[in-house]
């Protein structure tokens, strides 16, 4: 039974007839109207019909076709089944539609497949849920000037080394302008595979918008390895993503791009993996705002990566709200010769460091009169350390034990920092599982007033101490 | 390389570190030293690197070569995956 019927209609000439497709030989279609691919279900009998060749499905390249893969819902088996199918073939055109498509269990089953047809100007997988199989589309959608947009917007799971790396790259964006404004993943929550979008978007030079919303987990190596650098992503987001323990996982994600001006990874609370941000975003010059406010956990052995806000000259301030473990050097060289000014950490405590590790190390070389904001009660653990003496590597620094982690109240009760809860116009604290504010975003003195409310209008105490 | 010092104590109520340049009306409870080397050079001492040198009880900057630092600098090309052809 054939697990796979593609419909290929051409234009221009009228077409008579149906070809089917079932064994090795010629695809020239010129002359039918459609054609059936029949593909065995078997492995490893491997089908050849639309794979292998260099965009010859169509050996017809003065006239006009457009292609719909409408009939296929499921590949399986280890078929290159659409590998070079439609590769450097500019008589395709219009969007391809292949959103009947739900699954993929299979290697290299679109590998180049659209490799520089440059007829195409959408592609649509919203139908794909899964894909499973190393090098699935790698490289699918290389060089393709004028295809727009990229539709996977109903896929949830990856899984397979490769599976999306090269897929849009472009080594030469000057020598082949690709008009891609727009790729969906927004329903993805997971990924497993080496190197799985390494390199993905690379110099696609007008990509605008990039849709990770849902990306809760990640496994593997170098996943995300270059993946977005040259591109035109002003507002990078990954709310969902909650641990990073893959090494390399971001490795320069974004180096060098100066259109980004700011980061989301509000929804991450540990980093684990060994370099997993190593210099991810060096050299965003126009990097104005991360938002890591969950992260609770920077450790390993190895570092999580140095210089990754190397060079931003326009970050100015960095806070890590949650942070209340740290490892052996965690924050080498994080901020090299960026622009940072105040930087706060208003959740470490005494026991966040284990034993001295230089911890800080290096953390501000080249940058120069930065204030550093920790909490009073860490004062006496990492006051004497070395790499905090000599102002972490800056020059003209300045490190403040001035954060105000609880308050006592008039009515004797304890109230706990809640940092990442603040607004831009109140500070936030918890008592009892209740959220609780003071007015502004400045440390609170003794005789200040406690608010049930964000917009401090309901007052409930005045402090009477603060710790 | 060059010697610095930052000075501990309390500025207006507040407890701190000041590097480089002491604040007025600081009251110091502290001192410290430490050394940096020149522009494009590090510490060595044995096999191992420093940015810098903080001196504290049997720590002896005579006791650090200052050398050219030939460590891998941000930017420089990390191995990578080679790129496929490009298409023609």
């Amino acid at each position: 039974m054939p697990i796979i019927n593609s419909v290929i209609t051409q234009g221009g000439v009228t077409p008579t007839g149906t070809l089917n497709i079932t064994s090795n030989g010629t695809r020239d279609v010129t002359n039918y109207a459609e054609v059936d691919v029949a593909v065995p279900t078997t492995a490893p009998e491997s089908y050849i019909g639309l794979s292998q060749s260099d965009g010859n499905l169509i050996n017809d390249r003065t006239s006009s076709f457009t292609v719909n893969l409408t009939g296929v819902t499921t590949i399986n088996g280890n078929s290159p089944v659409f590998m070079n199918a439609f590769r450097n073939n500019s008589s395709i055109t219009g969007e391809i539609d292949c959103s009947s498509i739900t699954s993929i269990n299979s290697t290299v089953v679109f590998k180049n497949a659209f490799y520089f047809a440059t007829g195409i100007t959408k592609v649509d997988f919203s139908g794909l849920t899964t894909v499973t199989g190393a090098d699935c589309f790698n490289s699918a959608f290389r060089y393709m000037t004028n295809c727009l947009s990229l539709d996977f917007s109903n896929l949830t799971t990856i899984n397979g080394n490769y599976c999306f790396c090269y897929l849009c790259y472009n080594t030469e964006p000057q020598r082949y302008p690709v008009a891609l404004k727009t790729v969906d993943f927004s329903s993805l929550t997971s990924i497993t595979g080496d190197n799985c979008f390494l390199y993905a978007f690379s110099g696609a030079h007008n990509l605008e918008t990039l849709n990770f919303s849902s990306l809760s987990t990640i496994s593997g190596s170098n996943i995300f390895d270059h993946a977005f650098v040259g591109t035109k992503i002003t507002s990078f987001f990954m709310p969902s993503l909650t641990s990073i323990s893959s090494q390399r996982a971001f490795q320069e994600c974004f180096s060098g791009n100066t259109n980004l001006t700011s980061v989301d990874f509000s929804g991450l609370t540990s980093i684990t993996g060994s370099n997993a941000f190593e210099q991810a975003f060096v050299r965003c010059t126009n990097l104005t705002n991360v938002n890591v406010k969950s992260l609770e956990t920077i450790s390993n052995y190895s570092g999580i990566g140095a210089y990754i806000f190397g060079y931003c000259s326009s970050l100015t301030t960095f806070k890590f709200e949650s942070l209340q473990t740290v490892g052996k050097g965690s924050f080498f060289a994080m901020f090299y010769q960026s622009g940072l000014q105040n930087l706060y950490f208003y959740a470490l405590n005494p026991s966040s460091f284990g034993s001295y590790t230089n911890q800080f190390n290096f953390m501000l070389g080249g940058v120069s009169g930065c204030t550093v904001h920790f909490p009073m009660a860490i004062q006496s653990t990492i006051g004497s350390w070395s790499d905090v003496t000599n102002g972490f590597g800056g020059t003209n620094t300045t490190v403040l034990f001035d954060i105000v982690t609880s308050l006592t109240g008039a009515d004797s009760n304890t109230y706990t920092r809640k940092q990442k809860e603040s607004t831009s116009t109140a500070t936030a604290w918890t008592y009892n599982s209740a959220l609780y504010y003071t007015s502004g975003t400045t440390e609170p003195a003794v005789g200040d007033t406690i608010y049930s409310d964000a917009a401090c209008t309901t007052a409930v105490t005045t402090i009477s101490s603060i710790a | 390389m060059k010697e610095r010092h930052s000075y501990q104590g309390v500025l207006n109520g507040v407890s701190g570190i000041w590097c480089d340049t002491k604040p007025e009306d600081l009251e110091v409870t502290k001192v410290n030293t430490f050394y940096t080397p020149d522009e494009g050079k590090v510490f060595k001492k044995g096999d191992e690197y420093f940015d810098c040198v903080v001196i504290t009880e049997g720590v002896d900057i005579a006791d650090y070569e200052e050398v050219e630092d030939d460590r891998p600098q941000p930017g420089d090309e990390l191995p990578q995956e080679p790129a496929p052809e490009v298409a023609e």
